[in-house]
């Protein structure tokens, strides 16, 4: 799995390529974007626009990001494909994720404007 | 169709080996993606389970799965030695738990697997053994696939 990063003022995009986020990665994927917020990231946009599978491994790195992220930084996620967001309402994490449609939309949530 | 088994080492690489043997074994029907994801994710839940409660990510473990289906509905079974799923958690949780109030602080880390098991197919069955587990998951095909 590679991560891409891109960053837009203060906010920093990060991009797992990888069609699968299962297990396997699931660890990895957790201690690369909290290296990112510990450095200190005052914003983060999650985008799952490569990514057509997460299972409970990638939530719990999820749930565990957001809570390291609580307070230090704001996290976003955008992109995900349908499958991902009912897995989301299934599991109850659409309560507590902020979850965008679009790049673009995760953007203009986290912008101070908005 | 006949069955097909395969047989897959008992660490997280064969995840992605499973799903594309899943995936392969459901294109005669011609499913749509949302069914095929919903047996992909609880067949990886349920592989996840005996590589990581079963062996404890121990390595030289194997796990089998065999693929099956009538006219109704599609089977997988794994076949695993490592220790036996506890009871309390073949229980899928109850509607009123799905009502309690969501929040980060109370909100853990694990424990979604079985719930997300139980949410995606129609039935499991499982039966612990002395030598060998079975967990299997069916998931009835719709109308149009049958």
């Amino acid at each position: 799995m590679k991560i891409e990063t891109e960053q837009r003022d203060n906010i920093t995009l990060i991009k797992p390529i990888a069609r699968r986020l299962d297990a396997s990665v699931a660890l990895r994927f957790k201690e690369e974007v909290l290296a990112i917020i510990e450095s200190g990231a005052p914003a983060l946009v999650l985008d799952f626009s490569q990514v057509d599978f997460i299972d409970s491994s990638c939530l719990g790195s999820l749930v565990s990001l957001l809570k390291a992220a609580n307070g230090r930084s704001a996290l976003v996620l955008c992109s995900l494909n349908s499958n991902i967001k009912n897995m989301f309402s299934l599991t109850r994490m659409d309560r507590v994720f902020t979850l965008c449609n679009s790049r673009e939309d995760a953007f203009a949530t986290l912008s101070p404007s908005a | 169709m006949p069955a097909e088994e395969i047989t897959l080492s008992a660490d997280y690489s064969s995840l992605s080996t499973l799903a594309l043997a899943l995936r392969h074994y459901l294109t005669v029907f011609e499913l749509d993606e949302s069914w095929v994801y919903s047996f992909d994710l609880a067949l990886c839940e349920a592989a996840t389970n005996i590589i990581r409660h079963g062996y404890q990510e121990q390595p030289g473990f194997h796990y089998r799965v065999r693929f099956s289906h009538t006219s109704a509905a599609v089977t997988v079974t794994l076949y695993d030695s490592g220790t036996a799923i506890p009871e309390l958690q073949l229980t899928p949780a109850k509607s009123d738990e799905q009502n309690e109030e969501v929040t980060l602080d109370t909100l853990s880390e694990s424990g979604r697997g079985m719930p997300l098991i139980f949410a995606c197919i129609d039935r499991a069955i499982y039966l612990p053994g002395g030598s060998e587990n079975q967990f299997s998951l069916i998931k009835q095909l719709p109308p149009a696939a049958h």
